[in-house]
């Protein structure tokens, strides 16, 4: 009796948190569906070679290190929920760019690493890289990644103050931290998606995170499709401001300073 | 004026579950919620260079009410102005005249020294190099850590963290200054300290200070006038010597005779609150007390006698039990 008493106690507590039960049933499944997905597709992807395959992650890796901003956390938890926004709002500074400038000098730190790792992989397998050649490729696949660095930091600003409504974050965190693994390309190219859903996932926000700016580099993209790639991160740099930025204005209003 | 609130309120919305594993499968179809007053029509004013002391019991209001007035909050209702300035709609200009001090939580980063906090604060205040040096070096000297301010913050003890806060949030000059729990959790000689430099900071400043606080004390030394709170309103603001003739109806005379006496012969006098041996304690109107006291010396052989007002503790005590019923 006493053992089934501590249950129900204990389901009561993770019933308080309701995203979180869907975000973890929703993790269990999504692994295996994804293997079905890759292998299906691997096997005959036309227009990929295994090299270009193995670059492939090796940037994303690179990529996703540089350009991923992982503040919605800090955001999310430490500020908002715990109060630490308090001493930020005080300040004649605004709270997005105090934040904006402490990730960039996250990225940067790690765009030297990454760039160090990349020297590396080159000097040991020279013939693996396949790598834009072109001078103007190069330029735009920077530009891109520069954009997509944008991105992803409004991005998880937008996922970081969600906080000044949400109890429990780490399920929202969750849910957007798998949504990115799979449409970003982190897990796979999303050319090796069935067509019908890389053409709906090359629409969303995520690809233009991880994998146009990869398969730029990689040279796999015209002059022409890179331009096309920069107008739909300006479309999604634009939507994601404006969604913050209202967001911002209604969420202050809810927080509470608590912990403070 | 400095400082003006008129009918302030901020509720909060609290989510409400029913005990049990029943109400648990309840709130997971729909939750109900209701409004938590914290601060409930709330009005004063401030004027410029008071030290104003603001008391009430945990979930009184004072924390809630000094986040409206720094900007921090969003009031539900109500109407607040600092220097001119809407807080919530915080200004830079307004900003750079104000802190708010909270003493459980901090400013500063912790793996760095406090200096490096120091210096990012110059920058973000605009600070001019002058400026910054005198203040840095007046604060420093006053609130003696000058061979602390090169340590990482997480290595300095509690007493220390916390002067640097206070460093850390005086930077500036600003003119009007929240103090929430300044002196909450330091030894008896830290809080003689930071209070002398409270007053010392508003001497020399003529800064407007707000301050909250668990201890009396704190209240006592610093602040003239006290504006007391409880349940999200404003129960008294006023002097604080007034509280005392206004609360405290009562005034204890502690005699000690130099035999036993009979307890009907000193009954009439007032109201025996304790008797031991020859030591008697009377509670009197505060009006009669000089009265009852002649009276004593008068009728006998008195060895000692002393007239004492009830302890200002005691009668906030009093004044916030009163308002429970």
């Amino acid at each position: 009796m006493r053992n089934l008493k501590i249950i129900l106690l204990q389901f009561q507590e993770v019933i308080e948190d309701r995203s979180r039960i869907f975000v973890w049933f929703l993790l269990g499944i999504i692994t295996p569906l994804i293997m079905i997905l890759f292998w299906r597709g691997a096997s005959h992807i036309p227009g990929w070679t295994s090299n270009e395959i193995t670059s492939y992650y090796l940037l994303a890796i690179i990529i996703n290190a540089i350009i991923m901003c992982q503040q919605e956390e800090h955001v999310g938890t430490i500020d908002i929920q715990e109060g630490g926004l308090s001493s930020y709002l005080l300040k004649p500074f605004s709270y997005f760019w105090l934040i904006f400038f402490n990730e960039l000098a996250y990225r940067l730190l790690q765009g030297i690493l990454g760039i160090l790792l990349l020297v590396v992989f080159v000097g040991f397998f020279p013939g693996l890289f396949a790598f834009a050649k072109s001078p103007d490729v190069l330029f735009l696949s920077v530009i891109i990644a520069i954009v997509a660095f944008l991105l992803t930091f409004i991005f998880k600003m937008i996922i970081g103050i969600l906080a000044f409504w949400l109890t429990e974050t780490r399920g929202a965190f969750e849910a957007t931290n798998v949504m990115i693994v799979i449409f970003s390309g982190l897990l796979m190219p999303l050319a090796f998606l069935p067509s019908w859903l890389e053409q709906i996932v090359s629409k969303m926000p995520f690809a233009y995170m991880i994998y146009f700016p990869v398969i730029a580099f990689e040279g796999k993209l015209t002059v022409l499709e890179l331009w096309q790639v920069l107008f739909m991160e300006f479309f999604w740099l634009g939507i994601c401001l404006l969604i913050y930025k209202k967001l911002w204005q209604e969420g202050i209003k809810q927080y509470t300073a608590v912990g403070q | 004026m400095v400082i003006s609130v008129s009918h302030l309120s901020k509720y909060y919305k609290v989510h409400q579950k029913e005990p049990g594993f029943v109400g648990s499968l309840k709130s997971l179809v729909s939750r109900r919620y209701f409004d938590s007053k914290a601060v409930d029509d709330v009005s004063f004013t401030i004027n410029e260079g008071e030290l104003i002391g603001f008391i009430g019991p945990n979930g009184a209001g004072k924390t809630t009410t000094l986040k409206c007035l720094s900007g921090l909050l969003y009031p539900t209702s109500g109407k607040v102005d600092v220097l001119g300035y809407t807080p919530f709609a915080r200004k830079n200009v307004f900003l750079k005249q104000i802190s708010l001090v909270m003493g459980q939580k901090n400013q500063l980063w912790w793996d760095l020294p406090a200096s490096d906090s120091f210096l990012l604060n110059k920058e973000i205040y605009e600070i001019s190099d002058k400026d910054y040096n005198q203040t840095l070096d007046e604060l420093t000297t006053l609130l003696d850590v000058k061979s602390v301010l090169d340590i990482q913050v997480r290595k300095l003890s509690l007493g220390q963290r916390m002067k640097c806060e206070l460093i850390a949030a005086l930077l500036h000059r600003p003119r009007v200054l929240f103090l929430d729990e300044p002196t909450i959790g330091l030894d008896v000689v830290m809080q003689q300290k930071l209070r002398d430099f409270v007053k010392e900071y508003n001497k020399r400043y003529n800064a407007t200070i707000l301050l909250t606080s668990h201890y009396m004390k704190d209240v006592e030394q610093l602040c003239e006038r006290v504006i007391i709170i409880d349940h999200g309103k404003v129960l008294y603001d006023g002097a604080l010597s007034d509280i005392v003739k206004k609360y405290a109806k009562y005034k204890t005379i502690s005699v000690v005779f130099e035999k036993e006496i009979e307890r009907s012969k000193f009954e009439k006098l007032g109201k025996v609150i304790g008797v031991e041996g020859t030591k008697v304690l009377l509670s009197v109107p505060r009006e009669a007390s000089s009265k009852v006291a002649a009276k004593l010396l008068d009728t006998f052989t008195v060895e000692d006698l002393n007239i004492e007002e009830p302890n200002i503790e005691d009668i906030i005590h009093d004044v916030f039990s009163h308002h429970k019923r």
